[in-house]
């Protein structure tokens, strides 16, 4: 792919529900192997933005163009067989299976694309295990192989949605929130391990966060989120001297954090 | 895949069950009278109508109030194609469960389009009754009264012939091809479209995130319960020898949720016990006029009240040590969930 061109390119976004506008004119480019968080306090319309770049809501104007394509009116599942992954707020997994077989499903709906009557050949299936190994590695979860996810500690559910993610291999992830609701030390094991994850498979990444030193830690970019708008965006030097940036949001960023 | 945590894996268990149940159901015509012969078909036939229903609520976490549309379209086809058009029967009863198939394809794409949960079971009653009122009033199909005098057919491969009017000739047919459904059935759990619907079901967010069209999956095993409910409803017609609108009746819709709450829904064979209960309890209180609704209500109470788990999670809270394995954990809570 040529550096010049942006790997996931969003343009003049518009979306309102109902008569509440939450994006306005939204514009954003995330580069190939590049970590971009978005700021902003709550409902600067994050996850809205989250949303619409991932297919789960449909923009009312503007385009989502990603790797050259107009992807805007593509739904989300065709969206990750693209290449798009993305994790919750809230990690959602399968409650009431293993960490291995949450894993599984993943591989599994890897293979098969969206066809609902593909079937998985042995040479897959067998390579699965394989690859489960390598992901609960990555993740710090091997001793969870067996555990039913639902009784995973919340942490640890995290780290299970994004190994279910890397299941898929995508080449651009949406994680929305990945410390939320986690302890100081978690949130720094978080960090490495993204860190670690985007050294190793040199995957370009859009984040929401609320943590400053979480931001700081992993941003090659940044870009400021205020009642629908950008208001600014640029490297986190740029951002941490950006005037307005520390009116709204930096200036008071410990009560948000 | 060794010790999982997937509905239905590891199948062997279920494969000797259903062996030994058909093999037991041949013993049948030797020791009961025609009566109960006639009952224990209609055990068979309801066992997959409530089984299909379970793969939708149960693996799926789809829940449909009209699956009665989809018996009697499969009792009505085999009927016409069968005493009107001649059809050879055999490849009537593939019709018939193509053409359940074909309307459960209609219903899902309007129903499931724009709807989840309790305004896809609304909407599903709806065309339910919608078929109803078609039914009964298409003089093609005798309206009210049905279609009446049908005869049990024979069947001609080249040189060989089956006539299966004769004896318990049928009931044998019944009990084969109703095996054959369960086996299709039991089948479909244990496949990577079985475990991506129950990822749909528990949370359908991160199935459409890891790729999984959610709608189509929905959409698909629509379609197949819609077909081998149809089959089911295709053999109720030469069997009862008589088709009349009432099985497309909304209450005739309720009779698969009842067996499957009755037996359990987290369980394969919970909808198949089920049905062989509730049709033991109408046997015994045939005699009393008027009370088999109420006894059917009462029953409801019980079991939703008392048995949340159903007849089968009852047996397995009492035996620790040999559970049924079960197709989901037995948590009412995250059914509700996904409702």
């Amino acid at each position: 792919m040529s550096t010049s061109l942006p790997l996931l390119e969003a343009t003049q976004l518009d979306k309102s529900y109902g008569k509440i506008k939450v994006l306005r004119d939204v514009s954003l480019s995330i580069g190939a192997g590049e970590s971009h968080v978005v700021i902003g306090p709550n409902g600067a319309g994050k996850t809205t933005l989250f949303k619409v770049l991932t297919g789960e809501v449909f923009v009312d104007k503007g385009t989502v163009r990603f790797q050259g394509d107009d992807v805007t009116r593509m739904p989300a599942n065709q969206r990750v067989h693209r290449g798009f992954g993305r994790t919750f707020q809230v990690a959602k997994v399968f409650p009431k299976l293993s960490v291995q077989d949450n894993l599984w499903v993943a591989l599994e709906a890897r293979v098969r694309k969206q066809n609902p009557l593909a079937g998985v050949s042995r040479q897959d299936a067998a390579n699965f295990f394989n690859s489960i190994d390598l992901l609960l590695a990555d993740t710090g979860l091997e001793n969870y192989r067996d555990i039913i996810s639902g009784t995973l500690a919340y942490g640890d559910r995290k780290r299970l949605e994004l190994a279910m993610v890397l299941a898929l291999e995508p080449v651009v992830m949406f994680l929305d929130e990945p410390t939320a609701g986690m302890s100081a030390s978690e949130r720094q094991a978080t960090v490495q391990l993204l860190l670690s994850i985007k050294r190793k498979r040199g995957l370009s990444m859009l984040m929401t966060e609320h943590d400053m030193d979480v931001v700081f830690g992993l941003a090659d970019r940044i870009s400021v989120l205020h009642y629908g708008q950008l208001i600014a965006s640029g490297t986190p030097e740029e951002i941490r001297h950006n005037d307005s940036v520390k009116e709204v949001y930096l200036g008071h960023g410990d009560d948000h954090a | 895949m060794k010790s999982t945590s997937f509905i239905g894996s590891g199948s062997r268990r279920d494969w000797l069950i259903l062996v030994l149940i058909m093999a037991a159901a041949l013993w049948v015509p030797s020791v009961l009278n025609r009566g109960l012969v006639f009952i224990a078909g209609m055990i068979w036939i309801n066992a997959v109508f409530g089984l299909s229903f379970n793969l939708l609520f149960g693996l799926s976490g789809v829940l449909s109030f009209g699956q009665a549309m989809f018996f009697a379209a499969g009792a009505y086809a085999t009927a016409v194609f069968t005493q009107q058009l001649g059809i050879p029967f055999l490849l009537a009863l593939l019709l018939s469960a193509a053409v359940g198939g074909l309307l459960s394809g209609l219903v899902g794409v309007v129903a499931l389009r724009r709807s989840e949960g309790v305004y896809f079971a609304i909407l599903t009653l709806s065309f339910a009754e919608l078929l109803h009122l078609l039914i009964a009033n298409t003089s093609l199909l005798g309206r009210n009264d049905g279609l009446s005098g049908l005869t049990r057919p024979q069947i001609n491969l080249g040189t060989w012939q089956l006539d299966l009017a004769v004896g318990d000739h049928f009931y044998y047919f019944i009990v084969l091809v109703c095996g054959l459904l369960i086996a299709l059935i039991r089948w479909v759990i244990d496949t990577p479209f079985g475990r991506a619907l129950q990822a749909v079901k528990q949370d359908p967010d991160r199935a459409e995130f890891l790729g999984i069209s959610v709608r189509r999956h929905r959409l698909v095993i629509f379609i197949l319960a819609g077909a081998t409910t149809a089959a089911a409803g295709a053999l109720v017609a030469p069997w009862a020898q008589i088709v009349t609108p009432e099985l497309g009746h909304w209450s005739n819709s309720t009779n698969p949720i009842l067996y499957t709450l009755l037996g359990g829904s987290a369980y394969f064979w919970g909808p198949v016990l089920g049905a062989l209960v509730l049709s033991a309890v109408f046997y015994v209180t045939r005699t009393l006029v008027g009370m088999s609704d109420m006894v059917t209500g009462l029953l409801l109470l019980v079991v939703v009240l008392a048995l949340p788990g159903g007849i089968l999670g009852l047996l397995s809270r009492w035996t620790r040590r040999s559970e049924p394995a079960p197709i989901i954990p037995s948590d009412s809570s995250a059914q509700e969930k996904s409702l």
